[in-house]
């Protein structure tokens, strides 16, 4: 038998206590690391698994116009809560949240007897009275979270500007989004202690958390500008049944967007969620996220370029067409303007003039205007989505297309680079960065954004944009744009009817009619660009459908900032009679309007009048732009 | 010395010590449980009622074994060991074996239930340590009787299955063999197959795979299988250094599962701190160490090795529940000595406390001089 000694037995039994008390301390340092080192950051894991917290949303900031007219606002409301593992009474419960709220018995009863969650959302945005109402029973396991609801206080008004938010409160469009971070505010909440199947706990008393506001976003949209803008794109609507009408009223100054409308539209108070493509297409702000030919506004800049490079001749004869390279490109009236100076060919919006300017000035320089005009980039106005312009690469752009180029064709803006280029020509040569909101502040009044006019370059000179504004005072006086004229008042601008391509090529009957005017009014010159993408008839020159809607926007604005007019003795308009032109000829329809004291529009390539715009015996002023069809 | 002047108690630290730990654990288990007793039963005594029955139990049985002649122990470990086996093997008799949390580890005895690899940790123990009073295990042949007795036991506790208690029997008889003179050589030796067996085990019940990972990082599965360690985490996270304070525990609240039985280790970090953890390890080393020293000074060799075998009983298990608890091996289900519920457990654990005063009153140093060590 072998048997160890017993010293050898009895120095052993300490060598195993010696290695289990190593162990221990071993373990002793791993318990440490655990509740000392890392004890903190698994405390917070371990607090957030104990506690439930509901919601406290924080109210969205309101949207406020310069003058501090709320269009958009919170209200706060309450959303019932319930855990069933809690909850004693069922079918009691569910029959007070029926009583209270109008709901199903049976839809919330199988609500409230959910298993397998620890929180169901019973009911959503209830009113003070119905959370009152319904706490005072006393339920057990029955919460209310507050809530709150987004509020637009004009409904359908300038929809596509302030967009709206999802049922979440987190902006999904126009100021909405863009400015999401400020206007959302801090969610509060409230903790209640609970057991792992969120039952609340004997000892519990629940902590709140406040929510904290949003903040205010103060527009340089004036309210009433807004409102005549919204007014002028419903009658464009009402009157020509076009895809679409938009107007911008810019302070051409300083780049303050003082109104932003579109149609169709929608009440942001009722916004159409089940129909998505419809909501997608009504949100969207189509004078910033798309672009379109400008057509004839785009001579504008084509002048202030001409005047500015000193390519303007003395005087230009157009036949209604000229020939470059060896291809017939037609004026807009086929029997031509005759000869004509500068200053009749902008009035008259000669196609023949503009494509000699450009041809004149040639591309590169017409280019590295266009970069200085902003065409090249998007203006960086705060909204988003804005879209990009389309223009052909410098290089490959052949004789004939900075021909058309020079009359606003075979290139594609957005409104937004329409009207800040054209401010730029109207307000001695700044090119200003557009803005929709004018300052931040938070609930306690504290100033966290502001917004201030910024130019990004010059494009002309003070006196090129001086002549410019005589200009196209005068189309509005004498020209093209006579429709917008107010009685009393100098108004310039610039009419544009283009031609819409489909694929590639043109499409018949279908136009952009638009206008850019503007005014001065206390030493601030405003812009209104109206678009009306696509009448329907027989009317659709800009002269027509969009210069008397800018008249209308400008007529009002006067009166609202109450501008008196400057009566001249002898220009008080007459009040004419429309003769009938039906039947007549080209020549004696002419000749017929002319001698009314009427100036006129002409479309078709007929030889006797199929129709006319307004209708016989009609009575307008004289100098009124009136519209013929040859057919 | 005669009879009469033997003290009745040999040993008052290490019963004392003992005492204070069952109590104790039945105040953490009282913390740990009246919550989810409270919710299950309507009674949130449920568990501790049982629990101090136990111990009432557990000291009648501890009186008892220590005034058992301990050559009886040594004749009977044989009948002992073969009567563990029995029992084991009762577990798959169908109406008789209890399965929980799908393993089959309770014998159903009609008023309460019992872990018959309770009893037979302790009578291999005994068995091992006739053997090696009889022949030291410095040679590998003297070292046969006892591995394939160990195997026996392993083979049974394993098809439960019952990894833990499997692993926890093994490291025991390692240590038991240590101290019986097994050398370096015979342990290599051994370590072979063990190797061998390891993955084998593993493979053949993929969870335990899935529990090394979850062991490896937890966070990868927090609703699954990393669950149990990440909330003992954050049990002991919470304590710090003092505790939240006694009954104050979060996790016990459902979060913490097995609270009051396999995990009451986090709830006293979680109540208690790194402090409380600290005072209760130390109560189980001064508890090994009385048993180290009574088996140093017991009348014989036998003697030595059951004081030795119930102290390295006590050691690997609290080791191995300490070491789940704060993550440092793979999760398994392994009560903790004294404070741990479980009835079976406390009156084992209780009776080798008794046993060990046994030995101490039949030690050949007067009692005086226990006080010396």
């Amino acid at each position: 038998m072998h048997k160890i000694s017993h010293i050898t037995l009895k120095r052993k039994l300490p060598a195993v206590f010696a290695l289990v008390v190593f162990l221990f301390l071993l373990l002793i340092g791993r318990l440490f690391y655990i509740q000392i080192i890392d004890g903190n950051g698994l405390q917070t894991l371990a607090l957030d698994q104990w506690t439930r917290d509901l919601p406290f949303r924080a109210e969205r900031g309101d949207i406020v116009d310069r003058n501090g007219t709320v269009l958009a606002t919170s209200q706060t409301s309450y959303t019932l809560y319930v855990r069933p593992n809690d909850l004693e009474k069922h079918d009691e419960v569910a029959r007070a949240v029926s009583a209270a709220t109008g709901a199903d018995f049976d839809n919330v009863y199988k609500k409230v007897i959910k298993t397998g969650v620890s929180e169901v959302k019973v009911a959503t945005g209830l009113t003070r009275s119905q959370m009152l109402a319904l706490s005072a029973y006393g339920f057990k396991g029955v919460y209310f979270a507050e809530d709150a609801t987004r509020y637009y206080n004009y409904g359908n008004f300038a929809t596509q500007l302030i967009g709206f938010t999802n049922s979440d409160g987190e902006g999904q469009s126009g100021i909405e989004q863009y400015y999401n971070a400020y206007l959302k505010g801090t969610d509060g909440a409230s903790f209640t202690q609970t057991d792992l199947i969120g039952r609340e706990l004997d000892d519990n008393v629940t902590s709140y958390l406040a929510p904290i506001k949003g903040m205010t976003a103060k527009l340089t949209i004036d309210f009433k500008l807004q409102s005549f803008a919204e007014k002028a794109v419903n009658d464009a609507l009402a009157t020509y049944s076009p895809k679409s009408a938009s107007c911008l009223m810019m302070n051409a100054d300083t780049g303050e967007i003082l109104a932003m409308a579109s149609a169709p539209t929608f009440d942001l108070n009722d916004i159409p969620r089940n129909d998505l493509s419809s909501l997608l297409a009504g949100a969207k702000n189509l004078l910033v996220t798309d672009v379109y030919e400008p057509g004839s506004t785009f001579k504008i800049l084509t002048s202030a370029i001409g005047i500015e490079t000193d390519v303007i001749k003395d005087s230009y004869y157009c036949p209604g067409y000229k020939v470059v390279d060896g291809q017939r490109i037609k004026c807009w009236r086929s029997i031509g303007h005759g000869s004509q100076d500068f200053a009749h060919g902008i009035m008259n919006s000669c196609n023949c003039v503009f494509m000699d300017i450009a041809l004149s000035a040639g591309t590169s320089t017409m280019y590295d205007y266009f970069e200085k005009f902003g065409l090249t980039q998007k203006t960086g106005v705060d909204i988003s989505g804005e879209g990009r312009s389309i223009m052909l690469a410098e290089e490959s752009v052949k004789t004939v297309d900075i021909a058309r180029i020079g009359f606003g064709q075979a290139i594609a803006v957005t409104p937004i680079q329409l009207a800040t280029a054209v401010a730029s020509v109207i307000n001695g040569g700044r090119l200003v960065t557009p803005y929709v909101v004018d300052s931040i502040y938070s609930d306690d009044g504290k100033l966290a954004y502001r917004n201030s006019p910024t130019v990004r370059n010059t494009t002309v000179s003070e006196s090129t944009s001086a002549k410019m504004r005589e200009y196209l005072y005068g189309v509005v006086e004498e020209g093209g744009g006579k429709n917008a004229y107010v009685e009393g008042y100098r108004i310039g601008g610039k009419t544009g009817t283009a031609q819409k391509y489909k694929d590639g090529v043109i499409d018949r009957g279908a136009y952009v009619s638009s206008f850019i005017g503007f005014t001065e009014i206390n030493g601030q010159r405003i812009l209104c660009l109206m678009i009306v993408d696509e009448p329907q008839g027989y009317v659709y020159y800009g002269s027509i459908v969009a210069a008397p809607l800018v008249g209308q926007i400008f007529s009002s604005t006067f009166a609202y900032y109450d501008v008196a007019p400057k009566i001249d003795a002898d220009n008080i308009p007459k009040a004419v009679v429309m003769p009938d032109v039906y039947g007549l000829s080209a020549t004696a329809a002419c000749a017929a309007l002319r001698s009314a004291g009427l100036t006129y529009e002409v479309a078709g390539e007929g030889g006797s009048v199929v129709y006319q715009f307004p209708a016989a015996g009609a009575e307008i002023d004289d100098g009124t732009v009136v519209y013929f069809v040859l057919g | 010395m005669s009879e009469r002047s033997k003290p009745v108690v040999a040993d008052k630290t290490l019963i004392f010590t003992a005492l204070i730990l069952a109590v104790f654990g039945i105040v953490m288990q009282y913390s740990a449980s009246s919550y989810i007793a409270l919710q299950q039963t309507g009674d949130e005594f449920f568990y501790v009622k049982k629990q101090a029955l136990a111990l009432v139990a557990a000291l009648v049985v501890a009186f008892g074994c220590s005034r058992l002649r301990t050559d009886l122990v040594k004749k009977f470990s044989v009948p002992l060991l073969v009567l563990s086996l029995v029992l084991l093997a009762l577990v798959f008799v169908p109406g008789l074996g209890v399965e929980k949390y799908g393993a089959t580890r309770w014998l159903n005895l009609g008023f309460t239930t019992f872990q018959p690899s309770e009893l037979a940790k302790f009578a291999l123990m005994f068995f091992i340590a006739s053997r090696l009073s009889v022949r030291s295990s410095t040679r590998f042949r003297d070292m046969i009787g006892i591995l394939v007795a160990t195997l026996a036991v392993c083979a049974l506790v394993m098809l439960e299955p019952n990894m833990s208690i499997t692993v926890c029997i093994g490291l025991c008889v390692l240590l038991m063999l240590f101290v019986g003179g097994c050398g370096i050589k015979q342990f290599a030796v051994m370590a072979i197959p063990v190797a061998a067996a390891i993955p084998v085990l593993i493979f053949a019940e993929p969870y335990r795979l899935k529990r090394l990972l979850a062991f490896i990082d937890p966070w990868a599965s927090p609703l699954g299988e990393g669950y149990q360690l990440i909330q003992s985490y954050y049990a002991l996270g919470s304590g710090g250094w003092f505790g939240l304070g006694l009954f104050n525990s979060r996790q016990k609240y459902m979060f913490l599962p097995f609270a009051e039985s396999d995990f009451i280790f986090s709830v006293i970090g979680e109540e208690l701190g790194l402090i409380g953890c600290i005072f209760v390890i130390a109560l189980i080393c001064v508890l090994i160490w009385r048993g180290i020293v009574i088996a140093m000074r017991a009348k014989d060799r036998f003697q030595t090795y059951v004081a030795a075998g119930i102290s390295i009983v006590i050691a690997v298990q609290t080791l191995l529940n300490v070491a789940v608890v704060s993550g440092s091996i793979p999760p398994t289900g392994l009560p903790m000595p004294f404070i741990s519920s479980g009835g079976s457990s406390l009156v084992v654990f209780m009776a080798a406390v008794g046993l060990l005063e046994g030995i101490a009153r039949n030690s050949q140093i007067p009692h005086s001089f226990h006080k010396m060590y």
